[in-house]
């Protein structure tokens, strides 16, 4: 039987799919809406049978999606691994003279890991968001945001050119806006969606700015590149990697890195780098199913997933990579420390969020860009699934937030802290779980490359997640009970898909990492070969026995040993117990835990910066505006005013006044005529 | 010898009557002077060859222009006490200056080249050989060369002659359907507290609000 | 450029000759715009301001048709000038005395200085 997604050619319709839902929802929901039947004179209840045909329309359209995401993977599996052969194609959207502006889709190894993750991901998530937004006055509006938030990041993972990635690339940002003040009504939520909103704008600006450099450096070369490739568009990612070195050769070395630079401007403040990252802990404000969904597995890491379709423009540039390295670790590290202070669950999960995407940068810094990525894949599932299992947690104690006042809730919820388990060891890299295979991989590339700082920083990052994984798993679901909340049993629409998600959690990373099936290693679809100045080539371990007895492996998984035992003696021990209070007040220490507190003081840095900087630069603009500007403009119209205040007692509306001056004039006039003309 | 004595005779008249017009205080008076002065005017026309002028003059100003104005005068009334009131002295010294300047200018510019100025000796031949004076004449030239002027000038007539019935008209300041004073009372409203600029002379009261205010006591 | 004019000085520099010179007329036309002036412009009767208006006219009129006959006798410019400025001045008088109605049914005043609308 013919199944039409399983068609390569059908894959246009993915983003349609959640596109037409989005519109049926906004469409339909004005006839059940709570509001719309107050107004009819209808009691203020929604029936559940209307709940449901919004979500069946949801979900619907994404397990469209997921189809024909099984069916790309089957066609990446019938290629040729290493060899696979991108699909592009192109509709013209819009013409102005040479230049042509393209939507389309392109299918190749990359776009189709996206695809699947952010589908499947999604699914799961729609369906968990029912027992989350089950008693929410604004379900429909909910599910509506979740399909429009589909649409863009689909689009987003099928963009052919960097046009059409910067479109939906917004598009995305705005659902991510609309979500996180989706209670608009709590001023923190609200303060956070525009945190959120303008944290973006700023890396978005600059990453404008380098596709228009990029494009302009370029513009010669795409017309001779298209004639011989009509069917890709302009600034096609597939033709990046030819043209990079003619617009290294264009605009010179210095000018192209900063290009570069500002390239990673987008990526950085969407996947949460510093010195954007600030605004990624606050849009835990919105529903959680959203900050496992956008804010944990897909939109973050679509950063991640941008800078590797970027790596052929940042790689012929000696100054990009380094920079995405630097930043990327500076995250992880950052990240990781903020993360052992916190008491919010979300909080600390997002910090975590934080620091494995600074993970992937550095790992794309470092010329591991099949790891980068392998890691997106695996992060999605245990991240999402780590939230989602927060998002019951939370569910259950009526909307606390605060570990301090969790712990021992392993007996009411235990599929959810079984799961949250599984979660917490494949972030933390436990052998064998899929963390462990991505991280690996990475540190591998960092071990290789020529600054060693890196890779020590990275490795210790990898400690420090093990122990504040486990302090969140320790607090919430180990010990007594110490919050007054009655605790509700587990919905079992919100323990499907944590169970369903704890199966990729944990297994695939084995299952691609090569040593499963030489099939389904991911790094023979997805790879790129580029070993950075300075770096040594990697060599990828043959078995798994070789992979485990590796140095770095060796190395790293000794450092999340002692992460997990120490986080254990502290918080799973009467021994312990005592410990971190004493950290926390020792005298060098305290310093620190402060430092990590306050999350390195970047929301006062930029505060200050806002207040005093910007705002008196501001104030004093406006002083000009208004004094000066304002003045003229203003003097203009007084001078008229005033001018016409003193002509108007000429106007003294005695017509024989009149007649006298005209006439007066006329005798002039004929003087003139008598004794200077003639 | 006998157009030098009818020059003088009605160039006294027409003076005299039109100091009268001017200072005379009756304003009824003052319209009989002007008559006056169209009269003699049409003498003037008369010693100049000039005799459909003459009849023009005295058909059209002295009949017809002064009916109207006495008819101008009866709808307004005698206000004779209006030129009891003294003109001021600025206005006065202004107004005398002017005229004297004028005049000296008009005297100067005619005392050089029009002082000897006499009718050329065959002009009388000319009229003789007219004989029936200039009526014909002008009535060729004007439905020949002045065609156009004079057709424009019969649409100036009456687009006058329209513009005269519809300003005068009764019903435009009728108490029942008034536009005039429906615009004065709405506008005394929402300009009252208008200052600079925007003061318009509309919010000053004027006789009409007054008498208005004054009929509604 | 005005070859009559040149003509004109080869005779008697002094007085008005014999009979009635064109000087006769320009001075008496002077004479009556000068008082129709005067009356235009301190008149306080708006009627009167109209009536002296009619007289400046009436001594324009008096020089057009007195320049014809003594410049150019054999033509009638002047004369016809004469007409269309009698057109005018009637149609003229027409509407300035129906506006002077109007006005005083508007102010019942015909006291020129009342007509201030325009004032500043």
């Amino acid at each position: 039987m013919h199944l039409w997604f399983m068609d390569i050619n059908t894959v246009w319709m993915v983003p349609l799919y959640p596109l037409l839902a989005f519109l049926a929802i906004v469409i339909l929901r004005g006839f059940t809406d709570v509001r719309a039947r107050v107004r009819l004179g209808h009691p203020p209840t929604e029936p559940v049978g209307n709940k449901m045909f919004f979500m069946a329309l949801t979900v619907g359209a994404t397990f469209l999606g997921l189809l024909h995401a099984v069916g790309t993977v089957s066609w990446l599996l019938g290629q040729e691994a290493g060899h696979v052969q991108a699909i592009e194609r192109n509709w013209t959207w819009l013409q102005a003279g040479d230049f042509k502006f393209s939507l389309g889709y392109l299918v190749d190894a990359m776009s189709v890991m996206m695809l699947f993750v952010v589908t499947f991901i999604s699914l799961l998530i729609q369906i968990y968001t029912h027992g989350y937004m089950e008693k929410d006055a604004g379900y429909a509006k909910f599910y509506s945001y979740l399909a429009l938030f589909n649409f863009s990041m689909l689009g987003l993972v099928l963009s052919t050119n960097l046009f059409q990635t910067y479109i939906f690339w917004e598009l995305v940002g705005v659902s991510s806006y609309l979500l996180i003040g989706f209670w608009f009504h709590k001023p923190s939520a609200a303060a956070a969606c525009i945190k959120a909103f303008l944290m973006n704008r700023v890396g978005d600006f600059g990453f404008l700015i380098g596709i228009l450099g990029f494009l302009y450096f370029s513009w010669g070369s795409w017309q001779n590149y298209l004639s011989v490739h009509p069917e890709q568009a302009v600034l096609s990612f597939q033709a990046l990697g030819v043209l990079a070195p003619q617009v290294l050769g264009a605009a010179g070395a210095g000018l192209f890195s900063w290009i570069c630079v500002l390239l990673f401007m987008g990526p950085m403040a969407k996947s949460a780098q510093v010195p954007l990252h600030t605004w990624l802990p606050d849009a835990m404000e919105g529903p959680t199913p959203i900050s496992a969904l956008i804010h944990a597995a897909t939109m973050v890491a679509a950063g991640v997933y941008l800078v590797g379709r970027l790596y052929p423009v940042f790689t012929p540039s000696e100054a990009a990579l380094p920079v995405v390295a630097i930043i990327g670790c500076m995250t992880a590290l950052i990240g990781a420390t903020i993360a052992l202070t916190q008491t919010d669950i979300k909080k600390a999960l997002a910090y975590s969020t934080m620091s494995q995407l600074g993970y992937m940068m550095a790992a794309m810094g470092v010329g591991a860009f099949a790891a980068a990525l392998f890691h997106l894949f695996t992060h999605a599932f245990f991240k999402a699934m780590l939230f989602l299992c927060s998002g019951s947690v939370i569910h259950a104690c009526e909307d606390e937030q605060d570990m301090r006042r969790m712990g021992g809730l392993r007996a009411k919820l235990p599929l959810t802290a079984y799961t949250y388990l599984a979660g917490t060891l494949a972030i933390a890299g436990f052998p064998l779980t899929s963390g462990f295979f991505s991280k690996d991989m990475i540190l591998d590339g960092a071990f290789h490359y020529g600054a060693p700082v890196i890779y020590w920083v990275l490795t210790a990052t990898a400690a420090l997640t093990a122990f504040y994984m486990m302090r969140t798993y320790l607090l919430t679901f180990e010990g007594k009970y110490r919050g007054e909340a009655h605790v509700h049993h587990e919905h079992p629409w919100m323990v499907l898909p944590l169970v369903i998600l704890a199966v990729p959690s944990l297994g695939v990373g084995y299952l691609l990492s090569g040593f499963f099936s030489e099939k389904l290693a991911f790094a023979h679809y997805i790879h790129f070969d580029f070993v950075p100045p300075g770096a040594t080539a990697v060599h990828h371990p043959e078995s798994l026995m070789a992979l485990l007895t590796s140095p770095t492996t060796l190395i790293s998984t000794a450092m999340v040993f002692a992460g997990l035992l120490l986080s254990w003696f502290f918080y799973g021990t009467e021994a312990g117990r005592q410990v971190p209070e004493k950290i926390r007040t020792a005298p060098v220490l305290s310093s620190f835990n402060s430092l990590f507190a306050h999350k390195w003081y970047f929301d006062e840095i930029y505060t200050f910066f806002v207040d005093k900087i910007y705002l008196v630069f501001a104030k004093g603009s406006a002083g000009f505006d208004r004094q000066a500007i304002d003045g003229l403009v203003n003097f203009s119209g007084q001078s008229v005013m005033g001018s016409g205040q003193a002509l108007k007692q000429l106007q003294s509306g005695r017509v024989q006044t009149y007649i006298a001056v005209m006439f007066f004039g006329a005798v002039v006039l004929a003087l003139f005529m008598i004794y200077c003309l003639y | 010898m006998i157009d030098l004595i009818i020059f003088w005779v009605f160039a006294s008249i027409a003076i005299i009557a039109a100091v009268g017009v001017v200072t005379n205080k009756s304003i009824i008076k003052a319209a009989l002077m002007l008559l006056a002065v169209f009269l003699s005017q049409a003498a003037f026309f008369v010693l100049n060859n000039a005799d459909f002028l003459a009849i023009a003059q005295i058909l059209v100003y002295a009949v017809g222009l002064t009916i109207v104005l006495l008819f101008a005068i009866m709808f307004t009334g005698d206000k004779t006490q209006l030129e009891a009131k003294p003109v001021s002295r600025g206005a006065k010294i202004m107004t005398t200056l002017i005229v004297l300047y004028t005049a000296f200018l008009l005297l100067s510019a005619l005392a050089y080249p029009f002082r000897s100025v006499v009718l050329p000796p065959d002009s009388f031949q000319v009229i003789s050989l007219l004989n029936e004076g200039s009526t014909r004449m002008l009535g060729q030239l004007l439905f020949s060369r002045y065609g156009l002027p004079f057709e424009l000038a019969s649409i100036l007539l009456t687009a006058a002659m329209i513009g005269a019935i519809v300003l005068s008209k009764k019903s435009f300041t009728d108490e029942e359907n008034d536009s005039v004073k429906y615009r004065l009372d709405l506008s005394s409203h929402p300009t009252e507290e208008a200052e600079g600029a925007y003061r318009t002379s509309l919010t000053v009261p004027r006789p009409l609000d007054r008498e208005l205010e004054g009929s509604a006591k | 450029m005005y070859p009559l004019l040149n003509q004109m000085q080869q005779s008697s520099p002094l007085a008005i000759g014999d009979g009635v010179t064109l000087a006769h007329f320009l001075v008496l036309a002077t004479v009556i715009f000068c008082i129709g002036l005067y009356g235009v412009l301190t008149g306080r009767n708006v009627i009167r301001v109209l009536i002296c208006v009619e007289l400046m006219m009436n001594a324009v009129n008096i020089n057009l048709v007195a320049f014809n006959r003594f410049v150019e006798p054999t033509k009638l410019e002047g004369q016809i000038f004469a007409i269309f400025v009698l057109v005018v001045s009637a149609a003229e008088a027409a509407v300035g005395l129906a506006i002077v109605i109007a006005l005083y049914r508007l102010r019942s005043s015909v006291n020129i200085n009342d007509y201030n609308e325009l004032k500043g």
